[in-house]
């Protein structure tokens, strides 16, 4: 057995904004804190933003009840306005060992989203993701329309 | 309101980041086994695999029971739904974060993109 479990999460989505677009929100690190994490309470702050292969991340997220978690990972693929990869895992649990990936076509002056996040250790687990992931799509979609 | 960090959860990750240990609780998944027909898929000794039992029951997702001569192993199904419980606080951060961008690409785009 390799590292890839074969558990997968995947979601696509079309973003009502074009390409070029979409690929600089996912890429530059003053853009995450307006998108990144749980909800508008929480506090986040990038500590780390090396986007290049082999460059690292770090992002904090403060609670409002004053505990803060951190995400860290490392940049694997970059395709300008077509791909972006990272590693993501909690920086004090143990290492989860997963792939964080959007994909971006252009569909007209919009922008088809393809995301998945792999390596998950449990099949069942995986397979109950993704009954949440079916329901959040939908909202989504409704959400830009 | 989201609490990611957990110290059991600590123990149930480490437990599952290795294949080995996934495989046999993938075994137990399907019912009980003793320590030998978990170990029978690999090619380990029998110390290694009742050390792998051991981490697995440390982190309470296998319990050990001696039946004779056999230690009968069985899937903790409560520490599972634990494991399960984590990862859907997990999914839940995607979710919003993928309503937020939807929202702020839309919001941040550039206007002369617009006829």
């Amino acid at each position: 057995m390799s590292t890839d479990t074969g558990i997968k999460i995947e979601k696509q989505q079309t973003l009502n904004a074009p390409v070029e677009h979409v690929f600089n929100v996912l890429t530059q690190g003053e853009h995450i804190p307006n998108w990144y994490g749980p909800s508008d309470d929480y506090k986040v702050a990038v500590k780390e933003w090396d986007c290049k292969v082999g460059g690292k991340y770090r992002v904090e997220f403060n609670t409002p009840a004053g505990d803060r978690h951190v995400v860290v990972g490392e940049f694997k693929e970059l395709v300008p306005n077509s791909k972006v990869a990272y590693s993501w895992s909690w920086a004090d649990q143990p290492p989860m060992d997963t792939l964080v990936t959007f994909e971006l076509k252009p569909d007209g002056d919009k922008t088809a989203l393809t995301f998945s996040h792999v390596g998950f250790p449990m099949e069942d687990i995986r397979d109950h993701h993704n009954e949440g992931w079916t329901g959040s799509l939908e909202r989504l979609g409704r959400a830009v329309r | 309101m989201v609490n990611y960090i957990d110290e059991q959860m600590d123990a149930v990750f480490t437990a599952l980041a290795d294949s080995t240990r996934r495989g046999m609780i993938s075994r137990l998944s399907r019912g009980p086994a003793s320590i030998g027909e978990l170990g029978s898929p690999y090619d380990i000794s029998k110390p290694a695999v009742t050390k792998h039992v051991k981490m697995l029951e440390r982190a309470g997702l296998v319990t050990r029971k001696k039946s004779g001569r056999v230690h009968r192993c069985k899937l903790n199904a409560k520490a599972m739904k634990q494991a399960e419980d984590w990862l859907e606080k997990h999914r839940k951060f995607w979710e919003d974060a993928f309503g937020n961008l939807a929202r702020y690409v839309e919001e941040t785009k550039p206007k002369e993109e617009k006829e």
